[in-house]
This record gives structure tokens, sequence and C-alpha cells, in this order.
């Protein structure tokens, strides 16, 4: 059983129609990284996957359960961390508290929500430094892996992660590209959303490309990466590419 | 003014801004979670103490003395009421209009939780009404605060006089809007709203009780107005329809404190209760212009104030 | 029974008042009361001082209107809410004063009108009797007069702008409409109806009394107009049975259950006014039907005249970034942006999400003020100008999202950027009186609308119902808008999102076609095969600052573009 299962979902905003029929699914442990211009769906999937936005038809089977009509809290309680874009921390509360809050619905276990919080600082070693300061005050690379950190905090077994790399700096890229790879080797699966195609292809398993409100190609990174329509997506033509 | 006269003014200012602190507090709470100006968030105030008092007494209010149990009775009652009430209100006529989970009320329905408080407000207003008929009614004190010195006064330096009572309500209403501004910044609830005031979607994609949140924030803004009725109203004789100037003097110290700011509000209220008492006791203004300044101040901070922008009053130019 | 008709027909002139800056302009007004008592007691004081009855009403009006004016400038930037607040605590603002002020408002008495229920004009001689007969034909006739003269300024240029402030203000101000002083024209509008409103109520019952222009009134009146809603005839009608029911009915159920009946007028308000904002959807759908079938004005057959010359084709840089620097709070967004649009010219901006694209492009609008360098449009520095300068200079921008104006035609919304850009002054009086400049404006109007649709292919979609276009009509209608300007540069943002791949293919066409036509577009852009195709040149920004610029195809090669834009694909590591 696939650990996440999207069934022909359809989703749009007011009268407005975003998702046409979107299916793909995701093992568990892989990274499968969601593609595709803008405006082609790829925030609205991750918000209907989370319970943000609701879905007017179709499925989302988590673990086999179907959440479709669920809210976040209860898909977070059920594995499922979604990490919006934006880099949308708490500015004036602390790293340590932003990272607590990822873990509230487990608040009560003290000791657990410290082991987690560990975890996040072995991933991200440079949150360690400045747990006690506001996050406001971070770069935006440290933000990036606060709202990554907070989303681990809940202890998920599927990560969406919605353009991490957005706005960073080459070597933040660099960080959060090793951080990714951490976060898989512990075990949890992580959708992943980006216009950054180098980072996308480096870390991806397999690749699922959007294109107005359609899946147009899916499949293992190597194989998709070498459709001609990829090229064009990015670069304005097939050629390009290989130049 | 003499010396003396500015002191006891100042003193009895501060009393009454005590009690719009603790009202612009909560109304501050209540918009840092929701954005949502609580336009009924006055009528709590007046609401919480009629039904407070017609339950205890059981008729329309008179100046009794009760005896120990009807007062912590109705002072119980009348904070409790507070709360009931602001919870009601909020989720009878603003929540069904605030759509999507975690959205604040930039992103709602406007026009329908606008019009909600303000038929709540009336609704209560009215109601209360139907009952109490008369103009104004003097309200029993629960806490004789009154009676802790046997003149009840305290002489001050200059000759002039301060009611005990003033300073008591100082003294409870600083410590509970202290201890609430506290526990806000302590406890892990309080970290939670925090969180949720900042930013809702992202505390909900945490897993956070974005609904819960917001309710608990409408009940501590309403238990709040309700001590502040308790506060205020046994100085004073009050009708039903006080609540509305009530509140949107709280707004106007919310406002000048930096709208959003709990600890901001108190002070604001503190500040707008001196200048109350000021234009109050001054021989140029007098009693008149009570009402017409703090409103002409709410006016002009919501047009001019700076704090417009940063906290969303403002059109978004995009 | 008469005097309570004519009371309840002053009421609904107040209430139509009210409907211009509410239903119309789209602002929550809760002082309608306030206003009214400006009238009421101003009539008393004015004819205490000697002016005759209708020049007090009319001076009456004026003070109004100046303070209906005033308070609207000082809540035009506010949001809805923070409107509704502003007023509300207004209406409570005047009660205060005219409370605690008796020599103003006569206390709780009020004002008794000294003179005679008479009118007696020396010029023609003649005295009429204010019987409350009088009242209710004047009554009647204002409030005719009003419903006319508003139906027939929203079918014109004003209606354009009114349908822009309530649904997209943003846009207003992007097409060139000052959405400030529109607003505050609206509110000076609606005070100075409600000033006549309550000087006639003055006059019919010879006492203005505090009492009668409490708040309650304002949210009774408001109230009425919510119901009446965006319904144009029906509505107020309606709005004034429950003005008028409420009172009766109120009684009645007082006296049945025995309560005291002036709190149940109350009451019953507070129980509309819950009812009111659910009851608006289903309102709204009936009176919604698709107004704009009806009128399908015809093309014009001859070319436009007046306003092609703005489009003039000129060579050389039309507008240009030096040195641009933006910070947006503490954040610096974009770092010594230089930037050239070339007329005839489609210039693309792109670069990674976040990388300043928008910013510069709402920079280069006047929409955001530069922190250091300069803006020039041909060789004038406009770094300080706003947005609407920028428009009359021939400026226009774009959305990145879509801004829908759902109640127009396209062919309406598209005469809004029109009217927008070459508004004419007093426009709305003229139209009221119907001048004949005003009709040749339309006209010349209505030619340069066309030549916007047919510049953008839009012109076979012109009287469609909004929803009902494509995604990609949609993002075309934006671009035709911001066209019919009249603009020498377009700065459009992304207008290719969510536009499938024959209709990127009609947006290159159109962008094309506009260049030949002799206007500069900046295009930012993330479709680069749309770029690549249509571009002459392209700016690649990377976090705030320009990293290299060029043709397209020595962009293509660039390696320093392709690292930081596309990540240096190394496809050999992908296959491997």
């Amino acid at each position: 059983m696939a650990l996440l299962e999207v069934r022909e979902l359809c989703a749009g905003y007011g009268a407005v129609p975003v998702l046409d029929g979107v299916s793909f699914h995701v093992e568990r442990g892989e990274i499968v990284a969601l593609l595709g211009g803008n405006g082609a769906g790829k925030t609205t999937v991750a918000r209907s996957v989370s319970g943000l936005h609701r879905a007017s038809s179709g499925e989302v089977l988590l673990d086999g359960r179907d959440v479709t009509r669920c809210g976040p809290q209860r898909i977070v309680q059920w594995g499922l961390s979604h990490v919006s874009d934006g880099r949308r921390v708490f500015p004036s509360l602390t790293v340590e508290e932003n990272l607590a809050l990822g873990a509230y619905l487990d608040g009560r276990r003290k000791n657990v929500v410290a082991e987690r919080r560990e975890g996040v600082y072995r991933t991200f070693p440079r949150l360690a430094e400045r747990r006690t300061q506001r996050a406001g005050s971070l770069s935006g690379g440290e933000q990036q892996m606060l709202v990554i950190g907070r989303g681990l905090m809940s202890d998920p077994s599927l990560l969406v992660l919605d353009e991490p790399s957005a706005g960073l700096a080459p070597t933040s890229i660099a960080a959060l590209s090793e951080g990714i790879a951490a976060i898989r080797a512990g075990g949890t699966a992580v959708v992943l959303i980006e216009q950054h195609l180098q980072l996308a292809l480096g870390l991806a398993d397999r690749l699922v490309v959007l294109q107005g409100g359609h899946v147009i190609l899916s499949g293992r990174t190597a194989e998709v990466a070498a459709d001609p329509r990829i090229g064009r997506m990015y670069f304005g033509d097939g050629n390009a590419l290989k130049s | 003014m003499s010396g003396g006269v500015a002191l006891q003014a100042f003193l009895s200012g501060l009393a009454l801004g005590t009690a719009y602190g603790l009202i612009a507090m909560g109304f501050s709470l209540v918009y840092r979670l929701t954005r949502v100006i609580a336009f009924a968030h006055g009528d709590l105030v007046i609401g919480g103490v009629f039904i407070g008092v017609l339950v205890v007494l059981g008729s329309t209010p008179v100046a009794a003395t009760l005896d120990v149990t009807h007062s912590v009775g109705l002072a119980v009652l009348v904070i409790a009421a507070g709360a009931a009430l602001s919870a009601g209100v909020y989720l009878i006529a603003i929540r069904p209009f605030l759509q999507g989970v975690g959205r604040q009320s930039t992103h709602g329905d406007v026009l329908g939780w606008v019009a909600g408080g303000l038929a709540a407000g009336l609704l209560i207003r009215e109601v209360l009404g139907l009952v109490l008929t008369q103009n104004a009614y003097a309200v029993p004190d629960p806490l004789r605060l009154g009676r802790v010195t046997p003149s009840g006064v305290l002489q001050l330096p200059g000759g002039e006089t301060v009611g005990v009572r003033a300073l008591g309500v100082m003294g409870i209403g600083l410590a509970v809007g202290v201890l609430v501004e506290r526990l806000l910044v302590l406890t892990g609830t309080g970290t939670a709203m925090k969180a949720v005031s900042e930013d809702p979607t992202a505390a909900a994609l945490l897993g956070l009780p974005v609904r819960r949140l917001v309710l608990i924030a409408f009940v501590v803004a309403g238990a709040l107005a309700g001590l502040a009725g308790l506060l205020l109203s046994p100085d004073r004789s009050v009708g039903v329809d006080d609540g509305v100037i009530l509140g949107l003097k709280a707004i106007a110290a919310a406002l000048l404190g930096g709208l959003g700011s709990v600890r901001g509000a108190l002070a604001g209220g503190l500040a707008l209760g001196v200048i109350e008492s000021f234009i109050t006791a001054s021989s140029v203004l007098g009693p008149r212009y009570a009402d017409v300044v703090p409103l002409a101040i709410l006016l002009i901070v919501l047009a001019l104030g700076r704090q417009g922008q940063r906290l969303r009053l403002r059109e978004d130019p995009e | 029974m008469i005097v309570e008709l004519a009371h309840h027909l002053y009421l609904l002139i107040a209430v139509l008042g009210l409907a211009l800056s509410v239903s119309y302009g789209g602002q929550p007004v809760l002082c309608q009361g306030a206003f009214l008592a400006v009238g009421s007691f101003g009539v008393v004081h004015l004819e205490r001082a000697g002016l005759p009855l209708v020049a007090a009403v009319f001076t009456g009006a004026a003070l109004a209107a100046f303070a209906g004016y005033l308070v609207g400038l000082l809540t035009a930037r506010l949001r809805g809410a923070a409107v509704a607040l502003s007023t509300w605590a207004f209406a409570w603002l005047v009660y205060a004063i005219l409370r605690a002020f008796p020599a103003v408002s006569g206390g709780s008495q009020g004002l008794i009108r000294p003179s005679p229920a008479r009118l007696h004009s020396q010029i023609f001689g003649v005295t009429i009797t204010l019987t409350p007969l009088v009242h209710l034909a004047v009554a009647g006739s204002v409030c005719l007069l009003l419903l006319a003269a508003v139906a027939r300024l929203n079918r014109g240029p004003a209606g354009l702008v009114w349908a822009a402030l309530r649904e997209a203000p943003a846009l207003a101000t992007s097409l060139g409409v000052p959405v400030l002083h529109r607003r505050a024209a609206l509110f000076a509008a609606t005070a100075a109806v409600a000033a006549v409103s309550g000087g006639g109520i003055t006059v019919l019952l010879g006492v203005a009394a505090p009492s009668d222009v409490s708040p309650l009134l304002s949210l009774q009146l408001f109230v009425a107009v919510l119901i009446g809603g965006t319904a144009r005839l029906w509505g107020p009608v309606l709005g004034l049975l429950v003005i008028a029911v409420i009172p009766p009915l109120a009684d009645s159920l007082a006296g049945a259950v025995g309560l005291p009946s002036e709190r149940s007028g109350g009451v019953l308000t507070a129980l509309v006014l819950v009812a009111v904002p659910f009851l608006r959807g289903p309102i709204e759908r009936l009176a919604g039907r698709w107004p704009e079938r009806a009128e399908r004005p015809r093309e014009p057959g001859e070319p436009s005249g007046e306003f092609a010359a703005r489009t003039a084709s000129e060579e050389g840089v039309v507008v240009a970034a030096q040195g641009l620097d933006v910070a947006i709070g503490e954040t610096r967004i974009l770092t010594g942006v230089d930037l050239e649009v070339r007329a005839g010219e489609i210039h693309a901006l792109i670069g990674p999400n976040g990388s300043g694209k928008t910013t510069a492009l709402r920079a280069l609008a006047g929409a955001l003020q530069p922190t250091g360098g300069r803006i020039l449009v041909e060789a004038t520095d406009v770094t300080r100008a706003g947005q609407l300068e920028m428009v009359r200079k021939g400026v226009t921008r774009t959305f990145q999202r879509t801004v829908g104006l759902e109640g127009l035609s396209p062919h309406r919304q598209v005469l809004l950027g029109v009217h927008g850009a070459t508004p004419m002054p007093f426009a709305a009086v003229r139209h009221l009186l119907g001048s004949a400049s005003v009709r040749d404006h339309s006209a010349a109007a209505d030619r340069e609308a066309w030549r916007a649709l047919h510049l953008t292919e839009l012109a076979e979609h012109a009287f469609d119902r909004p929803r009902e276009l494509g995604a990609g009509e949609q993002r075309l209608l934006q671009v035709a808008r911001a066209v019919a300007t009249g603009a020498r540069v377009l700065l459009l943002d992304e207008p290719a999102v969510g536009m499938t791949g024959p209709e990127r293919a009609t947006l290159a066409r159109v962008l094309r076609r506009l260049a030949e036509d002799g206007t500069a577009i900046l295009l930012v852009e993330h479709d680069l095969a749309l770029v690549y195709g249509v571009a002459d040149r392209i700016t690649v920004l990377d976090r705030g600052r320009v990293l290299a610029g060029g043709t397209p195809e020595s962009m293509a090669a660039d390696p320093a573009v392709r690292r930081v834009y596309l990540g240096d694909v190394d496809l050999s590591s992908a296959h491997g």
C-alpha cells in the first residue's frame, strides 16, 4: 500500500478550476518531486493533501485512510506534515518555541519533544546555534531550515515541502539539499515541490510533472528528465538542455 | 486646576483607565488572533453586569448592600456572564463568516461579521432594555471596596480626597491585567495564540487547534470585560446603552497602545482614563466632553495612526 | 397617516443616498443618521439665522457634503471593517455632541422649528402651505429623481468606476482611477442626500430631536440598504418596507406580551441585521440576472481618432530605471537595478522566484516608492510619481493574479481602462445633464475600447459573461484593460499564468502585435519558451540584482544565467 495515494483530485478557488483530475502516489521513504510552471497547480495539490483546501472531487488516501474531507489537525496526527511556501516562521517567537509548536499535539510528552528537537538540530546544526534567537532575525536559509524542522517535530511519515529553495543563496541551497537527503535517510518520505531543477533532479526518486492542472508526465527521475517536454518547460527549447 | 485636584483627577483617572485597559486587552487579544473588530465588546461589559445583578437580586438593580454569599455570587456571575456572552457572540455571529481553516477575518465575509457583531451588541442592549426600562441604574458593589476604611476615602495632600474604592479598583484591575498578560507570554497556550496571531495558516498546518484557541481568546476577553464591568459600574449609575461608548473608548485605548498588543492595550487604557478624568475635572472643558474627546481621539487615530498599516486596518494596495 | 407616509419617504431618500456609498461604492457606512442630523439641526439653526427654508436646506446639504467628504477622505484608505468602525464611532460622536450640548440640539426635547410651515417665493409671488400632502409630493419626487439619476449614472462611466471601487480597488488604481477621491465624493453625495432627508423630516414634524437621529437610525438605514443590496429598483423599496414595518410590528408585538415598545424596535432591527448576511446570497442570486445582454452596443465602424495618437511609435528608451533600490520594511528587495524598456520592444524580466521581478515592476508602475535610484519616463524623472500619475504618463501594469470584475462584460471592463486614463472633469455631472461633449467623449472612448479588444483578440468575447471566459481569455482581458489606458509602456506580470499551449501562442501573437504598434513592453514571465519566442531583450534578476542582460540567444548560452536560474542542470547525473 502506498503511503500517499492521490486519485483524480479536482480542486479550484471559487469558480476557477485549478486541478483537473490529478493522480499520483508516494511510497514510504522516497522523494517525489512535483514539477511544473507557475499556475500549474503544485501548491494547490499540497494544500488539498494537507487539508487546508477542500477538494471538489477525488480522493486522498494517507496510509490507506481517506483524508479527503479531514482538517489539517487530523492529517498532522496521521503523519503528514506540510511546510508551506514563503518560509512562514513565527517571527516574534524563538527558534525553540517555533520548534515546540511543531510538536503541539504531543506537547505533554516533554522528553519525546526534546528528543525530536535534538533530532532536528542534528539535521540542521545551524539551528542549534540559534536556539534562543527570534525566528524573525534569522537569515533566509536558516528560516527555511526552521520551518522544515518545525514540520519534522510532529514526527511525520510524509513531509510535503513547497518551494523550499525559493530566494535562497546557492550555499543555503546546498545545505538544504543535504538536510532533505538526511530526512529521507531517516525514513521520512518527501513530496518536493520545486522550481529549482537541479535540486529536484538531484534528490528525487521519481518525478511528477503538472501542467494546467493535469499530470502530463510521471516516472523515475532519469526517464522523465530525458523527456524533451521538461526541457521545453524550463529552457524554452529541448536543445538548450543538451548544450 | 490646583495640585490637589490634579492628583485626585490623576488617581481616579487611573482607576477608570484600569477598567478601560481590561476591556481593551480583550479587544486587542481577539483582534490579534482573528483580525476581527469586536463591535459588541463594550456591550459585554454592561451585559455581564446586568445579567449578574438580575440573577442575584432577582429584580431590577438597587444599590443594595449584599451579604458575603451574594457578593461572591455576583462577582463570579458577572465575570462568567461576560465570558459566556463573548463566546456566544463569537460562535453565533462571527465564526460563521470566518471561512476556511485558520483564516483570519481579512479573508472571510467582512460584511457578515461586522453586521453580526453590530447586531449582537444591539440585541444585548435591546433585550436588556425590555426589562430595564430606566435610563440608568445604581448597581451594588460586590467587592465592597468602599468599606475598607470607615470613611471610604483617603485624604490627599492639598485637601482633596480620593475614594478607597478607586485605589482598590486600580489594584485589582492592574493585578489581573498583568497576570493575564504574563500568562499569555509564558504558557504554552499563550505561545500557541501568538503563533495563530502571526500566521494562522502555518499554525493550522502544525496541527494547532486554531478554532479552539480563538474561542479561548473570546472567553478570556469576555471575562476581562465582565471584570471591568464589576470594577466600573458601582462608581456610577449605568444604563443598558452605555456599552457602546464604553466599547468604543476601549477600542481607542487599544489603538493608542498599538492595536494587537495586550500590554499596550492596558497602558492605552490607563492613558485614556487619565485623559478623560482630567477633561472631567477641568473647568474649561468639563464632563460634557468626557465622551466627545475620546471618540474624537478614536477617529483621529483610526484615520491617521501609523499602526493602521502594520495591523491591516488599511486596505492592501494590491 | 399621510404624515407617516411622508416621513417614510423622506427616510427612503436617506436610504437611496446611503446606497450610493454602500451598494455602489462598496463601503460599509454606519453614520447616515449623523448626516441626517446635520440636515435636521442645520435647517433649524440656519432658519433662525434668517435664511429662507429652501436656502437653509441647500446650505445644510452643502455642509453635510463637506463633512461627508472629510470623513470619506479620512476613511478612504481603510479596510471595510475599519470603515465600519470609523463611521460607527462618528455616528456616536455626533450623537454624543448633540446630547452634551443642548444649545445645539435643544436637549432631549429637541429644537422646535419656529417659522410657519409655509413657502413663500417673492419672485413668483406664490405661497405654498407645506401640508403633509405637499411633503408627500416633494419627498416622492425627490425619491424618483434620485432613482432616475443613479440609474442613469450607473449606466455611464460613473457606473464603471463604482464597480471597480467596490470589486477591485487595486485594479481601479492601476487603471488610473483616483480611488480615494472617488470614494470621498460618493461619501459627500451620500451625506448631502441625508441632509436633505433630515431637513425634510424636520420641516414635516416641526421639530429636530437628538433621539430621532440616534445611531440606531444609522443602523436601521444600513439594514435597509443591505436588504436592498444590489437590486436596483425594488431593493430600496424593500428596504423602505422594512423601515416602515419595524415600528408598528414592534409596537404590536410588544403590546401583545406587555413589554415596552421603544425597545422592541431595536430587537427587531438586530434580528434583521443578523438575518441579512445570511439572506444576502439568495437576494443577490435573485437580483443577479446577467444585465449586460440586453444592451449590446454595436461596434463603431470608423477607426479610432483622438486617443490613437498616444501610442505613436517612437524609437528610444521610454521608461528606464537607474540604480533602483527598493526595500520593504527592513528587507532589501532590489539593489542597484538598471533597466531600460524601448518603444516597440518586448523586454523580458526573468529570474527565480523571490528574485524581485514583481517588485521591480511595481516600482516602475509607481506602486512602490524606491529607496534609491531614479525612474525616468523619456527624460523626465518620475521617481516620486504615484501610480495614477504613471498611468497618465502612459505606464500601466497588470497583476500577477487574475483580478476580475464579475459584473461587467469585457467590453465594459476595457472601457474602464479608457475612462480611467482619460478622465473628464465632472464627468458624472455632465453625464447626468446629457451634455454633448460627454457623448463625443463616450463615442471616442468606445472606439478606443474596441481597438484594445481587437488588438488582444477579444472582440468576439466582448459581451460574454466574465466567468464564462476561459482562463487564457481572462488573462488577455487583463492585458486589454491595460492597453485601453492608451499605455505606451505595458508592465505585464506573468500574463501567461494558467494559460494552455494554444493560449500562450495567442498571447505571444498579441504581444508582438502590440510591440509593432509601438508599445514598449516589460514582460515578467516564468515560461521561458514564451520568453525566448517573443522577447527582443532579456534581463535576468537574481536576489535583487541584475545578473545579466542581452538578447535571448546570448542569455540562453550564458552559463551564469543557467546556473542561477536553472540550478545548473547537469543531466548526466540524473541519467546516471
